[in-house]
């Protein structure tokens, strides 16, 4: 089977299977749409979705995948689907463009960046990675990691060549050598180093900085609503109850989901936390990436935004009140 | 249920309830004081979190080892109490494994920052450093907000749960006085409507059986007090009923009684008519018996006193015939002829035979008056008398007289001393005659009499005649004429013996011998034969 026919299997397979999704819902139940970005930092999405919370909670939602942050906000921003997830850093970019985005929380925090380089094209230590060539998704959290990563190495990352390119592609460039370095996430990182035993380096490079897998839709989506959004908060803290009073099924569900292994599983989960929030730590990582975007020119706003007009907690706190943490603004007299 | 069950049942449910209450509250307290603790640790964490969050600013502001020390010592404080932090149920566990992420990467970040500001300050300007250090601010602030906030979150879910521990324990509280209620009421409602309503049927029934209908039964419904009560109550009416029952029979048998008495004094007062009548008639009887032992006593005495006057009387003509015939003998017997001598010899000897026959008589009647003067007399003294005057008799028949011991009685010596005369006089008299006569006189003592015993070896008599011997003038044809006497001795020692309260027999048979046995009684013998 080629390429092309497999996209076209997978293409179809997602309409039938929101088609499907969309017609089993009943009249009652409000249907939505998710942009998912199928890996770990979704893990309350698909409990949610596998013990039938959604359903519960009156919701019906149908899951569509993409590859990365930014192409789920622009499916989101072009009305493909309601709601969506992504970085922090994702949404960051969108509020320097001036994009209408409401992070309506985060659900969870996570440390699964790496940079890895082939021991054979001379990555070594970081210093090497001068001139090399990079791989990673352009405009996700990735960029951002690797600048920071590179700028406490006393390095920039304008001193490497980077090479955008999806995750998919990531395995092969690596492997026929297109790219001699590459900032990815899981599960990628292991696939890589599995592909290359001893032949790669690889560093974290957050910067202990976790990445926020965060809720977005369109800003003047919950408005319209509210009630949506309060289920699906909802739906997402009985997901987290679950996991924490079950984490074995909670990670089985996951792993059967992602179709990935128990090895990896067990060397990945312990990088991820699972928790809706809304807190501080997010408006301090938002406005420091927005500086690291203006400071690199990376996108066309020179002023860091108030993210907390981009920052809709009505909905969270309605179902989870404690987990926000924000300072707000102060109410003019 | 009894009553007392259902009262010692509320008793017990209401001490558990109390109880329960109490362990509820100490073990409600114990937790909440056990949440504070937790609570206070928690925002001590995000106190130290607000602090370290300052220090970091402050060391990055200033960058001199003060700053640092004083981070390191608060970090080194806030990671104590982390430590100390003990969560109690998954999600704060959760929570808490966030704030230990944190920490961690604080740490990391920090010591990173501290590095990288070491090695850049002496090569970086201050341009570079302003933008590190905002950089190394966000990084820092970034773990310390994250740390505030999961603190805050936990420190609030700690309120929450102690407000669920609070409203539990209430709610708790109220459903143990609601149980406790419910109890109380439904034994209020039972006691009232059961209780109330059987002590008012047995009112009913006590009333009903008061007024006399002991026919009447109380239904026993229950199974405690008030059917005890109602049952003892139809025990009571049924005991009462036979009481009543009884009563009547008794009645009736104490009419029959009393007729019965009736009839019995009736014939008592018939029978005592008849005893009157009886003893009147006895009265008049003995009466007549009186008259006539009177009547007989006074002919006794007659009797007596002719036999007495007869024999005294009698006593004088015999005595004039033998003075006569004497007197014919002295001056005719010489011109008499041996027909006219024999016969005054033959008048002469009936003369004195007739004498003896009226000395006798005489005798004899004197006896049947009474005992005479009673006296302590020695029977050995008079026995031995008695042998010292029969002596030269015994001597001359070459005889001999043995006397065993013999008591001191109480009797009339003279007449006592006229029996054994008499009986030892016999002994010698009826002595055979090729034999000398042996006699023995002894005594024998026992309880109830005293026997004397006075036994010879004479010829004897046939014991066929023994009631003949104490009769007066009897006498054995076969001895008639062979020995003398008026055959009345005999007679006059049975009497003599009689009158002391004795008896006398003999045991003889012919040419063996024979004894005279005299029984008195005992109370006449004081000593001697003991």
């Amino acid at each position: 089977m080629s390429a092309e026919t497999k996209i076209r299997v997978v293409i179809f397979a997602g309409i039938l299977a929101t088609g499907l999704g969309l017609w089993s819902c009943s009249e009652k139940r409000e249907s939505i749409t998710f942009g998912n970005l199928p890996r770990e930092s979704s893990a309350l999405i698909y409990i949610a979705e596998n013990k039938r919370i959604f359903l519960q909670n009156g919701l019906c939602v149908a899951i569509r995948n993409y590859d990365t942050g930014p192409a789920a906000i622009d499916g989101m921003l072009k009305g493909e689907v309601d709601i969506a997830t992504a970085s922090e850093f994702v949404v960051v970019g969108k509020a320097l463009e001036k994009q209408k985005i409401s992070i309506l929380g985060t659900m969870d925090r996570s440390m699964p960046m790496y940079l890895i380089g082939r021991k054979s094209r001379g990555v070594n230590k970081i210093s090497d990675l001068a001139g090399k060539r990079v791989g990673l998704a352009r405009g996700t959290i990735a960029e951002f990691y690797l600048g920071r990563f590179l700028d406490l190495h006393g390095m920039n990352i304008k001193d490497t060549a980077l090479v955008d390119m999806p995750p998919s592609k990531w395995l092969d460039a690596v492997s026929t050598g297109d790219v001699d370095a590459i900032a990815a996430w899981q599960p990628f990182v292991n696939q890589i180093q599995g592909r290359f035993p001893n032949e790669t380096v690889a560093w974290q490079v957050q910067s202990g900085q976790p990445v926020f897998g965060l809720i977005l839709c369109a800003n003047d989506w919950p408005a319209k609503h509210p009630e949506t959004i309060r289920r699906f908060w909802k739906s997402l803290v009985q997901a987290e109850q679950y996991l924490i009073r079950h984490p074995d099924e909670a990670k089985n569900i996951v792993r059967n989901s992602l179709d990935y292994d128990d090895a990896y599983m067990a060397a990945a989960w312990p990088d991820y936390e699972f928790f809706p929030s809304l807190d501080q730590s997010l408006i301090l990582a938002m406005e420091d990436e927005a500086r690291w975007i203006i400071r690199n020119n990376s996108a066309g706003g020179k002023q860091v935004p108030d993210f907390l007009d981009y920052i809709d907690t009505g909905g969270l706190m309605a179902v989870k009140p404690k987990a926000v943490n924000i300072i707000r603004k102060t109410e003019k007299p | 249920m009894k009553v007392r069950t259902q009262f010692t049942i509320t008793l017990v449910l209401f001490g558990i309830t109390l109880i329960a209450i109490a362990a509820l509250i100490l073990v409600t307290s114990r937790q909440v004081e056990q949440i504070h603790d937790r609570e206070a640790i928690v925002q001590d964490i995000e106190l130290g979190a607000r602090e370290l969050s300052y220090l970091s600013y402050d060391y990055l502001l200033h960058r001199e080892g003060r700053q640092r020390t004083r981070w390191e010592k608060k970090f080194s404080s806030f990671s104590k109490a982390l430590s100390g932090l003990r969560p109690d149920g998954p999600e704060q566990s959760a929570l808490v494994d966030r704030i230990r992420a944190n920490q961690r990467r604080l740490e990391a970040v920090f010591s990173d920052v501290v590095s990288t500001m070491n090695s850049m300050s002496a090569t970086q300007g201050s341009e570079a450093d302003m933008a590190f250090m905002r950089v190394s601010w966000s990084r820092i602030e970034a773990q310390n907000q994250a740390t505030i906030s999961e603190a805050s979150q936990l420190v609030r879910m700690l309120e929450e749960q102690t407000e669920r521990l609070r409203k539990r324990n209430v709610i708790l509280i109220f459903a143990l006085i609601a149980i406790l209620g419910a109890f109380l009421l439904t034994n209020f409602i039972t006691v009232h409507l059961h209780l109330l309503r059987a002590i008012s049927d047995l009112q009913d029934g006590a009333a009903v059986i008061g007024s006399g209908n002991l026919d009447f039964v109380i239904i026993e419904k229950r199974n405690d007090e008030i059917g005890d009560l109602s049952r003892a109550f139809n025990r009571m009416t049924a005991d009462l009923k036979s009481m009543t029952v009884s009563k009547a029979d008794l009645e009736s048998e104490v009419a029959e009684r009393r007729k019965a008495e009736e009839e019995v004094r009736r014939s008592r007062d018939e029978l005592e008519i008849r005893v009157q009548e009886r003893t009147g008639e006895l009265q008049m009887t003995n009466r007549a018996f009186r008259e006539y032992a009177v009547k007989l006593e006074r002919l006794n005495e007659e009797l007596r006193d002719f036999a007495f006057i007869a024999s005294h009387d009698l006593q004088e003509p015999v005595r004039k015939i033998q003075a006569l015939g004497d007197m014919l003998k002295t001056r005719c017997g010489a011109s008499l002829d041996e027909r006219g001598k024999d016969c005054i010899m033959r008048m002469a000897g009936s003369a004195r035979q007739m004498g003896a026959l009226v000395q006798s008589l005489l005798e004899y009647s004197r006896l049947t008056t009474c005992l005479g003067l009673s006296e302590r007399i020695d029977l050995s003294g008079i026995i031995r008398e008695i042998v010292h005057e029969v002596k030269p008799t015994i001597e001359r028949m070459d005889g001999q007289i043995e006397v065993g011991e013999l008591p001191v009685i109480e009797a009339d010596g003279a007449q006592i001393r006229h029996v054994f005369a008499h009986l030892i006089s016999n002994s010698i008299k009826f002595s055979k005659i090729d034999e000398p006569p042996v006699i023995k006189v002894h005594g024998q003592n026992n309880r109830d009499y005293l026997k004397i015993s006075v036994e010879d070896n004479g010829i004897g008599f046939d014991e066929g005649y023994l009631d003949r011997i104490f009769r007066p003038f009897q006498q054995l044809h076969e001895m008639k004429g062979q020995y003398e006497g008026t055959g009345i001795g005999l007679a006059i020692c049975r009497k003599i013996v009689e009158l002391h309260g004795g008896t006398i027999t003999a045991r003889s048979a012919p040419g063996v011998g024979s004894t005279f046995i005299v029984s008195l009684p005992s109370r006449s013998s004081n000593e001697g034969l003991a």
